[in-house]
């Protein structure tokens, strides 16, 4: 296996010799423009990569297999960078991906940090997204058996082991988290049951049938609290002084310090990003739950804004289109719903998705595309970063504009985005109902976090159990990588007990400072 | 009164509670598949609300209200309640009117009236940079939304003036 991946790992550069020379000079300009569309379509809520692929797409007809998806792969690897600027600046997660990164980003936006948490966030994703492509260019060979593992018992661990995230994301307030975390289901179970077509609380409305989509509910859940909350305190978002704001510098410099949580998420992002069917939804509270129980003092400080609660979802969040990408060249099996559309753009392009990806030109296949997909996320990632970075001290201004001038485009561009979601009066609706829900819940002291994961990953653990229950009876839980998973989830929970209690016993800190953060490493 | 007031945590609790309960019933009536899910997820959630009903109404142990008890966004707990709700029922009748225009006159004429308004009436702000405002927000709904992605707009109670816009640019 390991010979497998060095010898992957040298065909990314000997096979790439090719490319390059096909690569430079037009390609490189397909993918600025992919990066450029992505990056708008990143910082814009409710549109993000796959609104964006489906308009390229049909122009993808006359351009070479090496343009196309230059132009493409750029547009998808960086809608994940550019989605952080809603997160960050008014609390309003840009794509799916960028869920959990509200929850350190704007707070720190409204400490005055709006730069620091730029820099930390651009950083991680260049790091995970340069992982992701790293990761997917030694691992084809190696994963390819691996994913085959994966069967519907696998996936049900695996959203089990997302559910136990609750607990950790429950804070000192575990019934409250679980409780939250069990209506999040049960707002997942609205709809036909998988099993049996039974509609489930649809209450005779056909809206419903087909469940509450994801969009309006983690926008009002997050997005319409957050600036109501603004509008009544009647500030701008930063309560600091323009001169009080960090710079982009320590961010940058933070995300270097804390590179081994880079490292650890971003892995964990190519594997959910390998996975399909996880994907977006989850990745960033898989990395932001693993951050919150392995970093040092973070049950104290996450949520109030530590920038490790930025880094590591960031760096997750670009790391999956790398993973997301394995099966879908190596099986033609899309990793997730942008990779669907990707794999459109293999057809447009004559060129079928599979084993032939893994052949060199001259045994008949198109290893040096493979190469070139890989090269595309990397050098989308550079590209994006760079031009984020130039952006991060204007954007993080915003934060000083006071709110009142803000608020009513915020809302507009909220509700908007909210309606794409299945262009329904039900989507407007469930906005409404959920922004109320989640302000009283913001209020009242119930978290919101789990309510997300308990909706993204209640289709997968009912219909994945029911299927390993069907297929293989009891024998199912036997298999060795269930058993794996299981461990992991027992070792991540008492883990988790473990550190609250340690947290309990001891006194509350205070935020942790710069110079904190220096001195722990 | 003072009573009342220090067991407000149970208001959310007990809603949550109902909201359980009524879950509850409602699929004890589906067929074996479809229920099993559900009431192995709202049974033992039933009987933990019961506990938090408790803790919240201060009988046996409290519960952690603590700031940062949970793991989400800071709540400011320094303004007086009267000037929370006050300002929380304004703010949310601009975003509940906006719903009730995009129902009345549809999404293209409401959101950049919406924003019109609020920023003349609410905002108080320059007639100057209202207007530049909602040329931005106009700009962004037809140019983005209508003639890129190609949204198709819902039809409202009162269709002619949403007709009358989409019709002056040129995508009716």
């Amino acid at each position: 296996m390991l010979e497998a991946a060095i010898i992957s790992f040298e065909n990314l550069f000997t096979c790439s010799q090719g490319c390059v020379a096909e690569f430079i000079p037009v390609p490189i300009a397909f993918l600025l423009f992919g990066v450029i569309i992505g990056m708008i379509l990143g910082a814009m809520p409710g549109l993000g990569g796959l609104v964006g692929l489906a308009i390229l797409l049909p122009f993808t007809f006359d351009m070479d297999p090496y343009s196309a998806f230059a132009v493409m792969i750029g547009l998808t690897a960086v809608v994940s960078t550019s989605d952080t600027i809603p997160a960050v600046l008014f609390g309003i997660p840009g794509t799916a991906a960028s869920q959990a990164t509200v929850l350190d980003g704007h707070p720190m936006a409204r400490n005055g940090e709006a730069g620091r948490a730029f820099g930390a966030a651009y950083t991680a994703s260049l790091m995970g997204g340069l992982v992701g492509a790293l990761i997917l260019a030694v691992s084809i060979p190696i994963l390819r058996p691996a994913v085959r593992l994966f069967g519907s018992p696998e996936f049900f661990r695996l959203g089990l082991l997302g559910i136990s995230m609750v607990a950790v994301l429950a804070g000192r307030a575990p019934i409250k988290g679980l409780a939250i975390g069990a209506l999040g289901l049960l707002v997942g179970m609205v709809g036909s049951d998988p099993q049996t077509g039974t509609l489930r609380y649809t209450f005779g409305n056909l809206y419903l049938w087909d469940g509450i989509p994801l969009v309006p509910v983690a926008l009002g859940l997050f997005a319409i609290p957050e600036i109501i909350d603004l509008v009544i305190k009647g500030t701008s978002i930063s309560d600091m002084p323009k001169g009080a704001m960090t710079g982009v510098s320590v961010g940058i410099r933070d995300a270097f310090r804390h590179w081994f949580l880079v490292l650890r998420c971003s892995t964990l992002g190519v594997w959910i990003g390998a996975i399909p069917g996880l994907g977006a939804s989850v990745v960033d509270w898989f990395a932001y739950g693993h951050a919150l129980q392995t970093e040092k003092g973070a049950r104290d400080t996450f949520s109030k804004g530590d920038v490790r609660g930025v880094i590591a979802p960031e760096s997750a969040n670009n790391a999956r289109e790398g993973g997301a990408l394995i099966p879908t060249i190596a099986f033609g099996v899309p990793g997730s719903s942008s990779m669907a559309l990707l794999i459109g753009g293999f057809m447009i392009q004559g060129i079928a998705p599979g084993p032939d990806m893994l052949r060199t030109p001259a045994e008949g296949g198109h290893l040096d595309l493979t190469y070139t997909l890989v090269w595309s996320i990397a050098l989308a990632n550079i590209f994006a970063t760079g031009f984020s970075l130039v952006l991060t001290n204007q954007l993080a201004k915003l934060t000083n504009v006071r709110i009142n001038l803000l608020a009513p485009m915020i809302i507009g561009i909220v509700v908007l985005a909210a309606f794409q979601a299945s262009r329904d009066w039900g989507d407007i609706l469930s906005l409404t109902v959920f922004a109320v829900l989640g302000w009283n819940m913001k209020r009242f002291g119930w978290p919101r976090p789990p309510l997300i994961l308990g909706l993204v990953l209640s289709g997968i653990l009912e219909t994945r159990l029911w299927i390993s229950q069907l297929r293989y009876g009891y024998e199912w839980m036997y298999r060795p990588a269930v058993i794996i998973i299981a461990l992991v989830i027992i070792a991540s929970l008492v883990y988790g007990i473990y550190t609250t209690r340690k947290t309990e016993q001891r006194p509350q800190v205070p935020l942790l400072t710069k110079n904190d953060v220096e001195s722990s490493d | 009164m003072s009573w009342i007031k220090g067991r407000l945590g149970a208001f959310m609790t007990i809603i949550l509670l109902t909201g359980f309960i009524i879950a509850t019933v409602i699929a004890l009536g589906w067929p074996y598949e479809a229920r099993l899910f559900p009431l192995t997820i709202s049974l033992p959630v039933l009987v933990m609300l019961v506990f938090q009903v408790l803790r919240d109404l201060g009988v046996g142990k409290k519960g952690d209200n603590s700031p940062g008890a949970v793991m989400d966004l800071p709540v400011d707990r320094d303004m007086p309640v009267a000037t929370l709700l006050r300002r929380a029922g304004t703010a949310f009748g601009w975003f509940f009117g906006l719903i009730l225009g995009i129902w009345l006159i549809g999404f293209v004429p409401s959101i950049p009236l919406f924003v019109l308004l609020y920023l003349l009436i609410q905002g108080r702000e320059k007639v100057r940079v209202a207007l530049l405002a909602t040329a931005a927000i106009t700009a962004l709904q037809l140019g983005v939304f209508d003639r890129v992605v190609h949204v198709a707009w819902l039809e409202p109670q009162f269709p002619w003036i949403q007709r009358f816009i989409l019709d002056w640019v040129g995508s009716g």
